[in-house]
């Protein structure tokens, strides 16, 4: 039983995260795909900003109002918090890649595609394995919120079933599990960053 | 045949005028040598001739022609790093020789050769990141020997080179440019004159009229 609501939460952050990195890649590539006027446009850069800022606390009443309270809510609250900051970064290397490689992948007519997929993004590895912890610890923030205030299962749930029973020392319990389940998740990727990145040179 | 010519630039760094009125002409074939203090736009010259750069007057002619925009036919080899840190360096040459629309390109025997020319050809199965600066250096030369490029400005590329390697490779690569009539810049500063070949052609951008000027 107690068991299960950790494998629930462990199960609905890594799904909800790997969508939030999917979707924040697709959106980053797509806004860097608009024609450059759009991508210099006032108007639009402020819609785009503007709605990265509400936290993921502010949609769940949103979301529960448009598609109940079920286990694709919780995971789209995931995705509201957890794609920001990889869609951010992404966009970011893909406008700033690094000047030295701009002029040499212009002298070689690259194509956009494979000047993105073969040199901006693999120039930039660490930033990007950066981005996606950052949208990791984000996920977890966002699931927490979302199961205490909309779901039947996980941690989040375990934590206001403990609140009730006024029982203190398990919610602490519940927090400890929370930190210790995230450390594992982000110590997991670093040390596939450095498996992966062994090239680099520190 | 002229393998560039350069009419009347003028070009502005942040409002500062660092070319002014420059007009250079380089025979195709020929091998120059620009000299000059750093901040007298010899980098600057070089990317404006590669397309890097945009000039606020004046133009860029290849073979007689106006260009605007960067082409395989004229490469700018920088001094930084601009390898592929994430992939070794054979893994970098195939990507180019699958990826690039290099005309006529190199066998892999003659890639072969060139790099043990250069002193590369140990380091191929190496990540650039593990390489030190000479040897990346000597590896963008080769980069460049790929590439086919009618017309090739190395910036300052030789001297992180040690003397006595580059006394030696300098005769040998002579040869190769002078045998596919390839036209070459080497810039450099003033004290690394060691070269070990004779150029074509010199010039001192501490003579040009933009620096008398400032």
């Amino acid at each position: 039983m107690w068991f299960e609501h950790v494998l629930v939460s462990n199960f609905k952050v890594l799904l909800g995260w790997a969508l939030a990195l999917m979707i924040g890649l697709v959106l980053a590539l797509l806004r860097y795909y608009l024609p450059r006027i759009i991508q210099r446009n006032y108007v639009f850069n402020l819609l785009v900003d503007l709605i990265k800022f509400p936290p993921p606390i502010a949609w769940i009443p949103f979301v529960i109002l448009m598609f109940g309270i079920s286990f694709w809510s919780s995971i789209l609250i995931v995705i509201v918090g957890g794609m920001p900051p990889f869609f951010t970064i992404i966009y970011d290397i893909l406008t700033h890649t690094d000047e030295h490689y701009r002029n040499l992948t212009a002298t070689l007519q690259l194509s956009k595609l494979k000047t993105v997929f073969f040199i901006s993004l693999p120039s930039q590895w660490s930033r990007i394995y950066t981005g996606a912890r950052v949208s990791l610890g984000m996920s977890w923030m966002s699931i927490v919120a979302a199961e205490l205030i909309s779901s039947q299962s996980g941690l989040g749930y375990l934590i206001q079933l403990h609140r009730i029973d006024l029982d203190y020392q398990m919610v602490l319990v519940d927090i400890l599990i929370i930190a210790i389940c995230g450390y594992v998740m982000n110590e997991l990727l670093l040390f596939a960053e450095k498996k992966h990145l062994s090239w680099r040179s520190s | 045949m002229n393998a560039y010519e350069v009419e009347n630039i003028t070009f502005f760094h942040k409002n500062q005028k660092v070319l002014s009125d420059i007009t250079v002409v380089h025979k195709q074939g020929d091998i120059g040598l620009w000299l000059g203090p750093s901040g007298g736009g010899k980098t600057s010259l070089a990317k404006i001739i590669c397309s890097h750069l945009k000039v606020s007057s004046g133009q860029v002619l290849i073979h007689g022609k106006g260009v605007t925009t960067p082409s395989l036919d004229r490469l700018y080899v920088c001094h930084e790093n601009d390898l592929f840190m994430w992939q070794t360096l054979q893994q970098h040459i195939n990507f180019l020789l699958k990826n690039v629309n290099i005309p006529n390109p190199p066998e892999m025997s003659e890639i072969n050769k060139w790099a043990e020319m250069l002193e590369v050809s140990h380091l191929l199965k190496k990540y650039s990141s593990h390489i030190s600066m000479g040897e990346a250096r000597r590896f963008q030369i080769l980069r460049s020997l790929i590439l086919r490029s009618n017309l090739v400005i190395f910036d300052e590329i030789f001297s992180a080179l040690d003397a006595k390697l580059k006394q030696r490779i300098m005769p040998k690569l002579l040869e190769i440019w002078k045998s596919k009539n390839a036209s070459v810049v080497i810039i450099s500063h003033e004290s690394d004159q060691n070269f070990n070949i004779s150029f074509d052609q010199t010039l001192d951008f501490s003579l040009l009229p933009s620096l008398s000027e400032r």
